[in-house]
């Protein structure tokens, strides 16, 4: 639900690209695999969701003004 | 958003919020409650100004992972729920309406099935208690 969100809201412009930058940021540490917990199972799955959220949103052709340069 | 804000985060709960959002802001909602906002923003890219929203809903987000931040362990679901739902309405004059939405709400939730999940279910159906109480006790 949540990685669906975050990839529908992803805009060149304001701020979305920031929070999320930030938000993979304080994650990361989480997914080290010597950082293994309850939490584990659950990154995994948002992360696999978001990948498949953004190539869902590149595919719909609905995103005239994401700009691939923005998330490189 | 404000309420959102002050309460404490749970999951669950956190999803009886963003589909209380998604009513009250008008938006075209349709489905189960749980995905009503995700359902709302894929299907109206770039038309909703979703920026003013993004923080609250970012952090709560992350929050739903219970990552060891700060607090240590998490508490549990009914534990949880019970808490914010003191706390919310010890800070917040709530009407009956207001009380049934939440009732509605949680209905929705244990009667769907994704409400399959919940670990334990009698102490999720405890969560009920607060709110039937305040119905019962504002019915006119």
């Amino acid at each position: 639900m949540l990685a669906r969100f975050i990839a529908s809201t992803i805009q060149p412009e304001g701020s979305s690209l920031v929070h999320l930058r930030q938000f993979l940021q304080v994650i990361e540490t989480f997914l080290h695999p010597s950082n293994n917990g309850k939490w584990s199972a659950g990154l995994t799955r948002f992360l696999s969701s978001f990948v498949a959220s953004l190539l869902w949103r590149i595919k719909n052709g609905r995103a005239y003004a994401f700009d691939h340069q923005v998330l490189l | 958003m404000d309420f959102w804000n002050v309460m404490q985060n749970i999951r669950n709960w956190d999803i009886q919020w963003m589909a209380l959002i998604s009513k009250y802001a008008h938006l075209p909602v349709d489905g189960i409650a749980d995905v009503a906002i995700t359902r709302v923003a894929s299907r109206t890219i770039g038309e909703i100004d979703w920026e003013p929203y993004l923080p609250l809903i970012y952090s709560k987000g992350l929050a739903s992972f219970e990552l060891p931040v700060g607090s240590g362990q998490a508490p549990s679901f009914a534990h949880d729920f019970d808490q914010s739902f003191h706390i919310f309405m010890k800070h917040n004059k709530v009407s009956l309406h207001f009380y049934l939405f939440i009732l509605f709400f949680i209905f929705c939730w244990f009667f769907s099935p994704p409400a399959s999940g919940v670990p334990d279910h009698a102490r999720s159906l405890h969560c009920l208690d607060h709110p039937t109480r305040g119905v019962i006790a504002r019915a006119p």
